[in-house]
């Protein structure tokens, strides 16, 4: 395989690209209502920790992939098997954040248009991006992504007017539960979704940086997704918030004189550009290893092709989309983001310890 | 049959296009077995969509799952 190398910053902008992606759109924490704020932020710290666990374990296996660290922590046969999950898992996180895109588009912009066409366009641009190597992707990135919070600084600033105090009132009126159940869903989508960028990590140049870049980058995006949470909250209210399909683009009606959801597309567009790429760059990458094969570019095409078939596949309709996404996806995507890379982590940890001990 | 024909000329597209790497790939079989799985499931699953009956989504499957797993309705 040609030898891609990352620096720092690029990483970087691939996270938060990543971090930001449809979660700008689809705002993680709806369902705890006024408490969305306080849900957030349980996820947000939870996800930093799940990231660390994640940097933890390729610093604990240098140079390996994801699919490289589960067949030497787990051994041949199980690591290719829970490999070949993982796989599909990149896949099918491709095809959710496709259809996510493609509903938007649908619903907002291009009512008429049909849905394949859509999703098949947006699919082609990541496809010739990828083709090109994933490290133009990050240079693109690094022109990007910093357009994405002052797309976000101008809504929020244009419906600053509409901001009321007292729609965060009254906290924990439900208890706690749904606040805990809704920083589980924020945990598992989008912070424990990065566990993708354990077949990206091992093109960083410097593996020294690593851990000061994955951290900015999520405390960033972290701080983006925050204040989108708090003004949806504030300036539409939370059941207006919960009720409308695309609480961004709502809010983004609210700007006066103009109308800007031009600037909410383009969120769209990078961030979920990117996080496209990166797991279908996943994906590509994992089943290439599995195989034995040289080159991820070779079954590129193919698996977007495959994604595009799934993303129209997956859902009857949008609201079954939005009832999947809460209810079933964080118990859906626990094993792949919480339970296996834990298990791995600690198999790290005894391997290293007793490797340790037989040196010493 | 908008999307089965739209499908299958995304594929015959993608097929094209990979020639140069399907040349130069050295393990051509095990790459081809791979490749046609995607191409084939990718067409085949294209045209079901589009027949009057078309397949449970994998959503409603994985929903089952969870459910059965976790014990919820």
């Amino acid at each position: 395989m040609q030898k891609v190398r990352l620096s720092g910053i690029q990483l970087g902008m691939l996270f938060v690209g990543f971090l930001y992606g449809s979660s700008s759109l689809l705002n993680p924490a709806f369902s705890a209502l006024q408490d969305g704020w306080l849900a957030f932020l349980i996820g947000w710290m939870l996800g930093i920790i799940i990231i660390a666990v994640y940097i933890s374990i390729y610093l604990l296996n240098p140079s390996q992939t994801l699919i490289g660290i589960l067949k030497s922590n787990f051994g041949r046969f199980l690591g290719t098997v829970i490999g070949i999950l993982y796989a599909w898992y990149f896949l099918h996180l491709a095809a959710i954040v496709l259809r996510d895109f493609g509903e938007f588009s649908l619903l907002v912009i291009l009512p008429n248009t049909p849905l394949p066409f859509i999703i098949g366009c947006f699919a082609a641009l990541c496809v010739y991006s990828l083709k090109k190597g994933i490290e133009v992707t990050a240079r693109t990135g690094e022109l990007l992504i910093p357009l994405i919070p002052l797309a976000s600084l101008i809504v929020t600033l244009g419906i600053a007017r509409l901001i009321d105090f007292s729609n965060i009132k009254p906290v924990l009126a439900n208890g706690i539960k749904p606040v805990l159940t809704t920083g589980f869903g924020v945990l598992s989508f989008p912070f424990g979704e990065t566990v993708c960028f354990l077949m990206v990590f091992p093109l960083l140049r410097k593996r020294s940086t690593l851990r000061k870049t994955v951290f900015i980058s999520t405390v960033i995006a972290g701080l983006l997704l925050l204040i989108i949470v708090v003004r949806d909250i504030l300036a539409l209210n939370p059941q207006l918030t919960q009720r409308a399909a695309f609480p961004a683009e709502l809010a983004s009606k609210l700007f006066p004189v103009i109308n800007i959801y031009p600037l909410i597309l383009l969120n769209l567009l990078i961030g979920g550009t990117i996080k496209v790429i990166v797991c279908l760059y996943a994906s590509a990458a994992a089943i290439t290893e599995l195989s034995g094969l040289s080159d991820y570019k070779a079954l590129l095409s193919s698996i977007t092709g495959f994604s595009v078939t799934l993303s129209i596949w997956l859902y009857d309709n949008v609201m079954q989309m939005f009832e999947f996404a809460v209810s079933t996806y964080p118990y859906y995507a626990l094993p792949f983001q919480i339970i296996i890379p834990v298990l791995l982590l600690i198999i790290s940890i005894i391997r290293r310890t007793s490797e340790r001990r037989k040196t010493s | 049959m908008i999307t089965a024909a739209f499908i299958i000329g995304i594929f015959i597209l993608i097929m094209i296009t990979d020639l140069p790497y399907l040349i130069s790939e050295k393990k051509k079989s095990r790459l081809l077995i791979i490749y046609l799985f995607f191409i084939l499931s990718g067409i085949i699953l294209g045209i079901l969509l589009d027949t009057t009956n078309p397949p449970e989504n994998p959503s409603t499957l994985i929903t089952n799952m969870v459910n059965f797993i976790i014990g919820s309705n």
